[in-house]
Formats: C-alpha cells, sequence, structure tokens
C-alpha cells in the first residue's frame, strides 16, 4: 500500500461478517487516492454491495479501519460527514428514489445539507441539464422505466456534490445506448474519483485505469486485470465470447 | 393496478389550490363527525351534493365508490335499528325495531355518505404529493407528511412485487381455489411480501441516510391563495358556522330543514 495518508479514502485490515456468517470481507486493505478511478469485478455473492455499504458506515465493520484524508471515521457522526463527500449509487435505483416526483427527489439531499429552497432547485437542474434529463423534472418517480431510474438515482448521487463515487453495478439494466451515454458522463467527471463494481469489462475498460477483482474478502491489488485483444480460432468462434 | 381516479378529471375544484381543499375539507368533516342534530346533518349532504354537482366529477365513478360504502351501511341497518332500547315502532316477531335505532342508523347514513362526498370532490382530486404538501404548509408535523409520502412512493412497489409473486405462481399453474394447498401457496405469497416490504424499508431507510438525511422534511412546493380560495373558504366557513350554531341550537335552519 502506497501513502494513505494522502488518500482520500483507506481500507485498513477490513473484516466484516453478517451475523452468524462466513466473513464476507476479509483483512481487505485498499485505498483510493484522487483521480483514481478503479473497477472491481466479482462473481455474484462475492461482497462487493457489502464492501459499499461497509464504507459509507451502512453496515458496521467487525474489524480494521476507515480512514478518510487521514481522519479515522469509526462514529456514525464521521460516517454522516463521510457520507456528503461519498456518494453511493445503490445496485437497485427504486431503493434510491423515494419522492414522487423527479426534481423533488434530486433536490432532497441539497436540502439535507442545509442548501435553501432556491439553492437546491439551482443544483438540482443543473444535475438534471448534466445527465440530459431536463425534460424529467416533474416525472413522476415510479412511472419511469428502470434505465430512467437509474439515471435519475445516479442525479439524486451527483447533487450531493460529492468527491467520490461508488457505483454498485450501475450498468444493469441499462440498454447500449443509455449505457455509452453513461460512459461518456463518467469520463467527462474530471475532477471526480470513482470506484465501479460491474460485471461487464468493456464497460469497465471504457471507465476505469485499474480492474481488480475481490476474492476471498480482499481486493488484490498485485493482480491487476488486463484486458488484451488477441485473435484465434476455434469452433463456435463467431460467437460473441470472452476470456478473463 | 393502483390508480387515482378522479386526479385527471377536470373539475371546477381544480382552481382551488391543494392548501384551501385539504382546509376546507377538515373543516367540513370534522363539524359533521361531531354534529348528532338531524337538520345539521341534511345541511352537510346537501353541501356535499352541490359540491359534486359543481366539481363536475363523473357521476358513475362517484357512485362506484358509494357503492363500496354501501355494504357497510347495510350492516349498520341490519344491526343498529334492533339493537336499541326505546319507543318501538315495529315488531318482526321476537325483534323489535325503535325509533332511537333507526334515527342512528340514519345519522351514521348521513355522515358517512356527506364525508365520503366531501373526500371524494375536495381530496381524491388531487395527487397525494400535493395532499401530503398541503398538510405540511397546514402544519402538519414533518414525520407524518413524510410517511405519507413514502407510503404513497412505496406503494406501488409493494402492488408490483406482489403481481410479480402473482405472476410466479400463475406461469406454474397455481390456480386459486379453496383447497388447503391453495391456501398454503397465500400465506406463503403474504409471508414474501411482508418480508421483502421489509426489506425495501430497510435499503430505503439506507438510501436516505446517504443523502444526509436528519429527520426534517423539506418542501419544494409554495401554495398561493387567489381570490377565489378566500371566497370558497369564507363559503365553507358559513356553512360551518350554520351546522355548529343550528348543532347547539342557537339558531333554527329554515324550515325546509
Ligand atoms: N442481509 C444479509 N444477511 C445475511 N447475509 C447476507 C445479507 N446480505 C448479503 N448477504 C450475503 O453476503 C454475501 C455478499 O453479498 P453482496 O455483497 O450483496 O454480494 P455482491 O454484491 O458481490 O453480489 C452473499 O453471499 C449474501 O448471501
Ligand atoms: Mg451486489
Amino acid at each position: 500500500m502506497h501513502k494513505p495518508h494522502s488518500a482520500i479514502l483507506s481500507l485498513q485490515k477490513l473484516s466484516f461478517n453478517y451475523p452468524n456468517g462466513p466473513a464476507i470481507i476479509n483483512n481487505l486493505d485498499f485505498s483510493l487516492e484522487k483521480g483514481d478511478r478503479i473497477g472491481i469485478t466479482a462473481p455474484n455473492g462475492n461482497g462487493k454491495s457489502t464492501l459499499f455499504h461497509l464504507i459509507v458506515g451502512l453496515l458496521k465493520t467487525s474489524s480494521g479501519r476507515i480512514v478518510c484524508e487521514g481522519l479515522e471515521i469509526s462514529k456514525e457522526e464521521d460516517f454522516r460527514q463521510l457520507r456528503r463527500r461519498v456518494g453511493l449509487l445503490f445496485q437497485n435505483a427504486d431503493d434510491q428514489l423515494f419522492f414522487p416526483t423527479v426534481l423533488e427527489d434530486v433536490a432532497f439531499g441539497p436540502l439535507n445539507l442545509g442548501k435553501s429552497k432556491e439553492e437546491a432547485l439551482a443544483v438540482s437542474h443543473q444535475v438534471l441539464q448534466r445527465l440530459d434529463l431536463t425534460g424529467f423534472a416533474d416525472r413522476i418517480t415510479f412511472k419511469l422505466s428502470g434505465g430512467e431510474k437509474k439515471l435519475v438515482a445516479l442525479a439524486t448521487v451527483l447533487a450531493m456534490e460529492p468527491d467520490v463515487l461508488l457505483l454498485d453495478e450501475p450498468t444493469a439494466g441499462l440498454d447500449h445506448n443509455t449505457k455509452l451515454r453513461l460512459i461518456e458522463l463518467l469520463n467527462d467527471f474530471t475532477d471526480l474519483s470513482y470506484l465501479i463494481v460491474s460485471h461487464e469489462f468493456d464497460f469497465l475498460t471504457a471507465t476505469t485505469n485499474h480492474i481488480y477483482t475481490l476474492e476471498n474478502g480482499t481486493i488484490n491489488v498485485e493482480e491487476e486485470l488486463h484486458i488484451h485483444h488477441h485473435e484465434h480460432a476455434h469452433i463456435s468462434g463467431k460467437q460473441p465470447h470472452r476470456h478473463i | 393496478m393502483l390508480q387515482e381516479t378522479f386526479i385527471s378529471q377536470k373539475s371546477l375544484i381544480l382552481g382551488l389550490t391543494p392548501r384551501t381543499r385539504t382546509l376546507a375539507a377538515i373543516i367540513f368533516v370534522s363539524v359533521i363527525a361531531l354534529s348528532n342534530e338531524l337538520p345539521v346533518l341534511l345541511l352537510a349532504l346537501g353541501a356535499a351534493l352541490l359540491l359534486v354537482s359543481v366539481a363536475g366529477l363523473d357521476f358513475r365513478q362517484v357512485g362506484r365508490r358509494l357503492l363500496v360504502l354501501s355494504g357497510f351501511l347495510l350492516l349498520i341497518w341490519l344491526i343498529l335499528p334492533f339493537t336499541y332500547q326505546g319507543e318501538i315502532v315495529w315488531r318482526i316477531s321476537f325483534l323489535s325495531v325503535t325509533q332511537p335505532g333507526l334515527m342512528a342508523a340514519t345519522r351514521l347514513t348521513l355522515k358517512t355518505c356527506s364525508m365520503l362526498l366531501i373526500f371524494l370532490t375536495l381530496i381524491s382530486t388531487m395527487s397525494t404529493a400535493d395532499l401530503a404538501h398541503a398538510l405540511h404548509s397546514l402544519k402538519m408535523p414533518a414525520k407524518l407528511v413524510l410517511l405519507l409520502l413514502i407510503t404513497y412512493r412505496y406503494i406501488f412497489l409493494i402492488e408490483e412485487e406482489l403481481q410479480t409473486l402473482q405472476r410466479a405462481a400463475k406461469v406454474r399453474n397455481f390456480k386459486p381455489g379453496t383447497t388447503l394447498h391453495c391456501y398454503r401457496t397465500y400465506a406463503y405469497l403474504l409471508g414474501m411480501l411482508f418480508v421483502r416490504a421489509a426489506e425495501r424499508a430497510q435499503r430505503v431507510h439506507q438510501a436516505m441516510l446517504c443523502r444526509a438525511f436528519n429527520g426534517r422534511f423539506h418542501s419544494l412546493r409554495e401554495y398561493h391563495n387567489r381570490s377565489q380560495d378566500y371566497y370558497f373558504l369564507a363559503l365553507v366557513t358559513i356553512i360551518a358556522l350554520m351546522m355548529i350554531l343550528r348543532e347547539w341550537k342557537i339558531i333554527t335552519l329554515p324550515t325546509l330543514l
């Protein structure tokens, strides 16, 4: 591990298990520096979502430390502060949208941060515009399509103006074009650092600099995954397929 | 599908802000609930019918809602007239219909009908979101308003989950019936629904924490009263006052009542 004090987010010897369950996260060390764009890929059930929930304090670690810019985060109050800076996009967008209209939902975060009504509206409109969702402000959240919900959920996260994004399977349920839009957007965020969990290699290579796997409860940074293209021939080689 | 039938309908009532309508409904309904004099209740029903016709709601839809109510009212008419002590008006073998019993049933019928009609015209013509914000601007505690908003949002999700479960059962050739197997399946469906709802509630709470939620509710909407709001509220107040004064026997209403 390199220079933990300069990292925005540093996870040190993190461990976690659900009550009466096996260790899901086991002695995990990891740090995220400013400007890092990191992808994590792992089979279902390996604890990716759990890791994200631990980072923002929705679950409590069994042992280990979470350090944000040199400050240890341990109490709920610390996590409250952390959550202003670290935005989590949930795996399921339905969990994240709870107001009847899109605009109200996006403005909810800024209002909680103590912004005035005018400021909150300004930020919300700005974010919606950035995500190409201008026409959505007055739409009813539960009548949106799956992909639209995902984008609106992203808008609600961005409206908090975080420094770090944690995206939990952001492409699940998105069609090809929306995926391309998301890639473009993420590449536009030059001032954001992010961690993306995804099963889609193409998406991760297009949006991140490093891709790691989460195995046996730890992220092994020595075993970075590299994508390379190669030509070969075998039976059913015309079918799209993938080598990992 | 759950639907908000009356929202999209055009109606004069829509010229009033949700706050005005909510306030008027609260005034009417509380006065009606506390009144017992027959003329007062007749006046209430009259006012309610007037509202319905002015609002221009679809009468068939209104009738359908009243029909739902009639089951409950039937029950009342089957029980109340026979269970009160008092002057006997009619005797059917061992059962006797009493005057106070008939009066009680009449009062309840008048009360429920007029309240339902008032709610139909004033409240069900606005979206639940509007209602929540109206209540907020009428100083309803923020926690309750938030509860209403979130219930509204998630009731649709729960319905969706129910449909998903039902579909899962249907594609595996489950037919509703009255066998033990059916009851057990329904019990499982319901159980699953509760478990899923509880889990969802927890995840929503987490999502709210992620957005710096601290128990306070902020509303983006503002309501500005126009002249018709004041006229309407004045009219409502006058009618309500008449009802109260008649209830206390301070005034008498015109001989018609
Ligand atoms: N609330 C819970 N209680 C007990 N075990 C859970 C709970 N949530 C998840 N798990 C278990 O933890 C493991 C990791 O889950 P999760 O982090 O959601 O995986 P991923 O996001 O990588 O698919 C899974 O094996 C799952 O069964
Ligand atoms: Mg997951």
